[in-house]
């Protein structure tokens, strides 16, 4: 399935950086779930909250709110690598329940789904949370939760992985946190958002994305790939925290990108040992806590190895800039996969197409296609390829 | 019916010559040869290009040497006549005609065929469209 580009570019690229952002662009629209596939997320969890909290629920008296958290929170969210279903975090918060051991909770929140004969036929009960599966789409993973009303501030307790004690987390002061990394010093992006979306951490559709989200699923994308699977995969939010820590603010995508990469490679390598990584809202909590060495070293040659590509990819040795659009390919596969690259060129073409039937095609001297309201440019006439 | 206003072949060169700064120019005997390189995009390779008119014929597109590569050793490059020359228009009278400048014709339908050809290399798909071979009979060049 191709999707559409909602930015929509007047000029053709004129850069290596400028090809490259747009290329990044598609490969993360064609990663993320589409505006149809969020909204239809965002009613299906919608309508769970209204079945917790209806009349005649067991859970009405402790006033259950739904509400998202992690990718889809922050508008970060890439399909798992070779998988067609999303994986959506919810949050099922209780309130003037935390004084009820985990277990308790976990159990009432699944009565109560299993109580709708819907829900029971697609529930599942993993570790800590209820899975609802969507088949074909995603699945919500619902994380029972009660405030933390020690702190506040949107903080809650969550069950740890055994269910045996209450943990703390802070998804929407995290959200906050991000959105505050993505407007920091990006002065256009901060106007957009007021126009566009509530100043408060919400959901974001897939059609407004600062660069800082497009880093971290950019991150994510390699991450799958370069772990592929594996049990020492880095956890999303080690990415999202050091994206947002080292994101510079630069307007375009693939240096912005390349900023984060530098500043995560030299941090790094001035730490032999393994570092603590700070969750940012909560100092104390340590994302990395199950690191050991051999996890580190691994992340380590992970962001090193990503660094390099995307180096060679926007400053290439002449022997590879002789290669064209060939090699960048090839390095772009190897990053993100070469379906979702290849993907993505075929939106291009489309583009280019576009434009040259439309009369839209310019060239500029020296044979540089370009777009036709770019001043020296003289219109391209169609034409049509002939032969086998 | 309009006729058509021929291009002189010095004129042709000059049009080429204009538009493309780097590019050198040749009449001998009415054949015009015009030599220069082309870098369709920031990410494409830059081709060494040679563009071949007369009056009265299809001008014709040269990227000499081995700088066009099928996918397999003795594999077909798409919509070509031969491994160093691209096809980029459907030889009939409403395609290209005599009053048309090759710098504005010829010269970006090259830009774009290297487009589309590098895509292929890069994904084996060709995404520029076009006409086969085979479907029609070679026509007269329209004078």
């Amino acid at each position: 399935m191709l999707l559409v580009e909602p930015q929509t570019h007047t000029a053709l690229p004129s850069n290596r950086a400028e090809w490259l952002d747009r290329h990044l662009a598609r490969v993360c629209i064609l990663s993320e779930l589409t505006a149809i596939q969020f909204r239809n997320a965002e009613e299906k969890y919608h309508a769970v909250g209204d079945w917790l909290a209806a009349d005649g629920s067991s859970l009405a008296v402790f006033a259950p709110e739904v509400y998202p958290q992690g990718s889809m929170l922050l508008g970060t969210t890439v399909r798992p690598y070779g998988q067609s279903e999303y994986d959506l975090d919810l949050v099922c918060q209780l309130h003037w329940c935390a004084q009820q051991p985990p277990l308790t909770i976990y159990d009432w929140v699944h009565q109560r789904m299993a109580a709708n004969e819907t829900y029971l036929e697609m529930l599942e009960k993993l570790k800590r949370c209820l899975r609802l599966n969507y088949a074909g789409s995603f699945h919500l993973d619902i994380l029972p939760a009660c405030p933390n009303d020690r702190i506040g501030n949107g903080s809650i307790i969550v069950p740890d992985r055994k269910l045996e004690c209450w943990k703390h987390s802070n998804p929407k002061g995290f959200a906050a946190w991000f959105l505050e990394q993505c407007r920091l010093r990006d002065q256009l992006a901060e106007r957009m958002l007021k126009a566009s979306v509530e100043p408060l951490p919400s959901a974001v559709p897939s059609e407004y994305k600062f660069p800082l989200q497009r880093i971290v699923q950019l991150m994510k994308r390699h991450r799958d790939i370069y772990f592929s699977g594996g049990r020492d995969i880095a956890r999303s939010v080690i990415l999202t925290t050091l994206a947002g820590r080292f994101y510079g603010g630069q307007r375009s995508l693939s240096l912005a990108l390349e900023g984060v990469l530098d500043g995560i490679h030299f941090a790094m390598e001035a730490t032999p040992t393994v570092p603590r990584v700070e969750n940012p809202t909560h100092p104390g909590e340590d994302f990395a806590d199950t690191w050991d060495q051999a996890k580190y070293e691994r992340f380590k040659s992970y962001i090193r190895n990503f660094r390099t590509e995307l180096k060679a990819l926007l400053y290439p040795s002449l022997t590879e800039q002789r290669m064209g659009l060939e090699k960048s390919t090839e390095r772009l596969g190897h990053l993100f996969g070469s379906d979702r690259v290849n993907d993505a060129i075929r939106i291009e073409a489309n583009e280019l197409n576009e434009r040259r039937n439309g009369g839209k095609l310019g060239i500029a001297a020296g044979g540089v296609l370009t777009a036709i309201s770019q001043a020296g440019s003289a219109a391209v006439p169609r034409n049509q390829f002939f032969g086998r | 019916m309009n006729r058509i206003k021929t291009i002189g072949i010095r004129d042709q060169a000059a049009w080429v010559r204009s538009r493309n700064p780097g590019f050198h120019c040749d009449v001998t005997g009415g054949l015009l040869t015009c030599r220069g390189r082309l870098q369709p995009g920031p990410m494409n390779a830059t081709y060494e290009v040679v563009i071949q008119y007369r009056v009265g014929t299809w001008p014709k597109v040269y990227v000499p040497g081995d700088q066009l590569r099928p996918l397999e050793p003795g594999g077909k490059i798409p919509h070509t006549y031969a491994p160093t020359e691209p096809c980029l228009f459907y030889p009939s009278r409403t395609s290209w005609r005599s009053d048309m400048k090759l710098s504005h014709t010829i010269i970006p339908w090259l830009s774009l065929w290297l487009t589309f050809y590098e895509m292929w290399r890069a994904t084996g798909e060709w995404h520029g469209g076009g006409i086969s071979h085979g479907a029609v009979k070679e026509l007269e060049p329209a004078a």
